[in-house]
């Protein structure tokens, strides 16, 4: 049914804003972090959302596949160089006493961060809106 | 059936529904796309599609159109930097009205039922 899809495109929106939210908060918790598995500084990482359909529709007609939710999250690690401080007394200090911190620009971040959890509410408000038309539908019968 | 009870009508409700619900995919799918590069906001001819299914319903003559057969493009004026399109306070607006047509149609839907069962029962229902 036609409104099950909108369910299904908000839905996958849903899940791609709060990916995203992730990453932001993964951001912004590295910021100091200079240290990592895979060696050197946090490397911040970037969100990219990738439209296409999503559910049913992926496998349906063409005016199905016209409704398009977000089909992937891609999560990239941009090349950036690490930002350099002078704090030679600092265990991840190179030779010269420059240590490398994760390039982080917080106030990027919090808009990211409050432009990610506006469009989760503006998805909310679809769903809410779509809920309500089901449950009018099945008024009919009543 | 006489005329009095208009036959055309639930075909033209029932289309009405689906129009109705088809806008608030593309509703939708433009509100998930908000933060998506590139996208680019797409909607129905909402008056258009409803005057041809109003039309249809009561002329035979008048194919009606297929869902998804006048999606297009949308001219919102808007084109943020990564070339998205969508403008969300119209996505919004759209959204309520949409919503309050559907339901207005059920609502029709809802007395034709009653008149008809009226007409059923000899009014004694």
């Amino acid at each position: 049914m036609g409104l099950m899809r909108a369910m299904d495109v908000s839905a996958s929106a849903l899940t791609a804003e709060r990916t995203r939210l992730e990453v932001v908060s993964a951001n912004l918790a590295n910021s100091e972090t200079t240290r990592t598995a895979e060696g050197g500084p946090y490397r911040p990482r970037e969100v990219f959302f990738v439209a296409g359909p999503v559910g049913e529709a992926k496998a349906g007609s063409d005016p199905d596949r016209a409704i398009e939710g977000v089909r992937e999250v891609r999560v990239e690690i941009p090349d950036r160089p690490p930002l350099l401080r002078y704090q030679p007394g600092h265990p991840d200090a190179d030779a010269r006493g420059y240590v490398s911190y994760p390039d982080i620009n917080k106030v990027a971040e919090t808009v990211n961060l409050m432009e990610a959890s506006r469009s989760y509410e503006a998805n909310v408000t679809v769903v809410r809106a779509v809920r309500a038309m089901l449950a009018s539908a099945l008024n009919i019968l009543r | 059936m006489s005329d009095i009870l208009c036959p055309g009508a639930p075909a033209a409700l029932q289309k009405a529904l689906d129009i109705a619900a088809y806008r608030e995919q593309v509703i939708a799918s433009n509100v998930a796309n908000i933060d998506t590069p590139g996208y680019r906001a797409k909607e129905i001819d909402f008056k258009g599609e409803l005057r041809r299914a109003a039309a249809g319903a009561t002329d035979e003559s008048i194919e009606p159109s297929r869902p998804g057969a006048t999606l297009r493009e949308a001219e919102t004026g808007r084109l943020r930097g990564d070339g998205n399109t969508v403008d969300i306070d119209r996505e919004m607006l759209n959204l309520g009205v949409t919503a309050g047509f559907y339901t207005a149609s059920v609502e029709m839907i809802k007395k034709y039922v009653a008149m008809m069962r009226a007409a059923i029962t000899d009014g004694r229902s």
